[in-house]
């Protein structure tokens, strides 16, 4: 095997495509920390894992439930007076994880977009009866219940339709993901 | 009438089906043709760029291929979906590369894509091809004294498109006051409301719908406006939740700026999904009070 590369540079490749600054040029100064809507609930802030990156602590940063609890609401992107695409840098180390399996186990996040997209190649669209109710027991029977009862009043207003919609071309949509990635998964 | 490419999105086909009644009611009062997109499929929302950009990009290009092919502008009412489409459509203007892998891929689906034709916010639409006075010379039931939150939420102002004001913006206050409505002043209009973790991230989501709740109801207001389906369905729905984890009566009703739209043009309440709701929106339909009820 080649010698591996830094953490730190490997996340930098990992941006190629972003249109922010590079990590290396953050200041530190915190105001994504302090702009962050779910920050609370963040093991480290994204500052913190900003300069976790920069000393290459890839266990840890990997391990941490930071990047998976990110919203993806970008009000760090537009406030950082470095210019970093963190967010962005959330999504990279989103999928990262998931090439890599190396993703804190317990998390909804990753097998969610995994059945997000298997949904998407079955269908072509989304369908919310599928989605929600096999992560929703992991809340507990309350929230279960909770979520039960708000479920039969959607259907009664009209909004939860009882059968998934399937586009007319599924198949040349299937043909199209395939040109993408070829292993990818019509089923 | 204007004719656009509409991608409604899937939640408008489901949750957010008030959003779709209410977008083509109050657009074809003021002459926006909602055309919808044929066999269009889904932006991939969050969770496919979550796993491979790539891949989310072509799910978004062959929608607007679709799109171009018909030579209109794409409108999109779901603020994700837009985000979603605004960069993919940037991206391959910019990098041929991209334009060239997506386009191989598109080509098993017979579709090409140039990116001729702008991506825009329903939203958008109605403020720059309809216009804030020609919306008011046409109200003809003011919502007068309707105390409404404009909540922008994050897609359609965040990433920064162009030079547009991220902190602040003021297009929803003018459109409410447009329609005769009391836009509310609050800090939390561009806070986001949680709505890609509910599923993944419950407590922290429902934390996200209880600072907004708590801001909107403190500010004393009767409606909170919404742009996308997502931030709708978040503060609608979870509320039984919120009031639950945080021991709080909140009772607000969430409407969508189409459903405002109509009511003040006089359209019926039915027509635009009001009904519904979960929480209900009974203080509007007291504002527009010549309205017939549901």
């Amino acid at each position: 095997m080649a010698a591996t590369l830094p953490f730190s540079k490997e996340v930098a490749n990992l941006m190629y495509a972003s249109h922010g600054n590079p990590i290396h040029t953050c200041i530190q100064c915190g105001t994504c920390a302090g702009t962050c809507p779910a920050v609370e609930f963040m093991e480290y802030t994204p500052r913190e894992i900003i300069a976790m990156i920069g000393a290459d602590l890839r266990d840890e940063v990997l391990a941490s439930n930071t990047y998976w609890s990110c919203a993806s609401c970008f009000h760090c992107n537009v406030r950082c007076p470095a210019g970093i695409d963190i967010a962005g840098l959330m999504y990279a180390l989103k999928r990262y994880s998931m090439w890599k399996d190396l993703y804190t186990e317990g998390l909804i996040g990753p097998e969610f977009s995994e059945s997000f997209i298997k949904m998407i190649m079955r269908t072509g669209r989304s369908y919310e009866p599928v989605l929600a109710p096999t992560y929703i027991f992991k809340y507990g029977t309350r929230e279960m219940i909770q979520e039960a009862q708000t479920a039969s009043s959607l259907v009664l207003k009209g909004r939860m339709p009882l059968l998934p919609k399937r586009i007319k071309r599924i198949e040349h949509l299937r043909e199209v993901v395939r040109r993408i990635v070829p292993i990818g998964g019509a089923s | 009438m204007k004719q656009y490419a509409y991608y409604p999105g899937c939640s408008l086909e489901s949750l957010a089906v008030s959003y779709h009644l209410s977008a083509i009611e109050s657009g074809r009062e003021l002459g926006l043709d909602l055309k919808e997109i044929d066999d269009w499929n889904c932006c991939g929302a969050t969770a496919y760029f979550h796993v491979d950009e790539l891949l989310a990009n072509t799910l978004v290009a062959r929608n607007l291929a679709l799109a171009e092919k018909d030579g209109l502008d794409f409108v999109a009412p779901c603020t994700g979906c837009y985000k979603n489409a605004y960069f993919t459509r940037a991206d391959i203007r910019e990098d041929p590369d991209l334009a060239e892998h997506i386009n191989f891929a598109l080509e098993a689906d017979n579709l090409h894509y140039e990116g001729k034709y702008p991506v825009r916010h329903l939203l958008e639409v109605f403020i720059e091809d309809v216009g804030y006075e020609q919306i008011e010379q046409k109200v003809t039931r003011p919502l007068r004294g309707l105390r409404v939150a404009p909540y922008y939420g994050c897609q359609l102002v965040r990433p920064r498109k162009d030079h547009e004001e991220t902190e602040n913006p003021q297009f929803l206050e003018k459109l409410l006051s447009s329609i005769g409505a009391k836009p509310i002043d609050y800090h939390s209009k561009v806070r986001c409301c949680g709505g890609s973790l509910i599923i993944t991230n419950r407590s922290a989501a429902l934390d996200m719908v209880y600072v907004l709740l708590k801001d909107a109801a403190e500010n004393e207001a009767d409606v909170i406006t919404t742009l996308c389906p997502m931030c709708n369905v978040n503060l609608e729905l979870y509320q039984k939740q919120v009031n639950r984890e945080y021991g709080t009566e909140f009772s607000i009703p969430v409407m969508y700026f189409t459903q405002l739209i109509g009511l003040a043009l006089g359209i019926a309440p039915g027509r635009l999904g009001i009904g519904k709701e979960l929480v209900s929106m009974a203080p509007a339909l007291y504002y527009a009070p010549e309205s017939e009820q549901v």
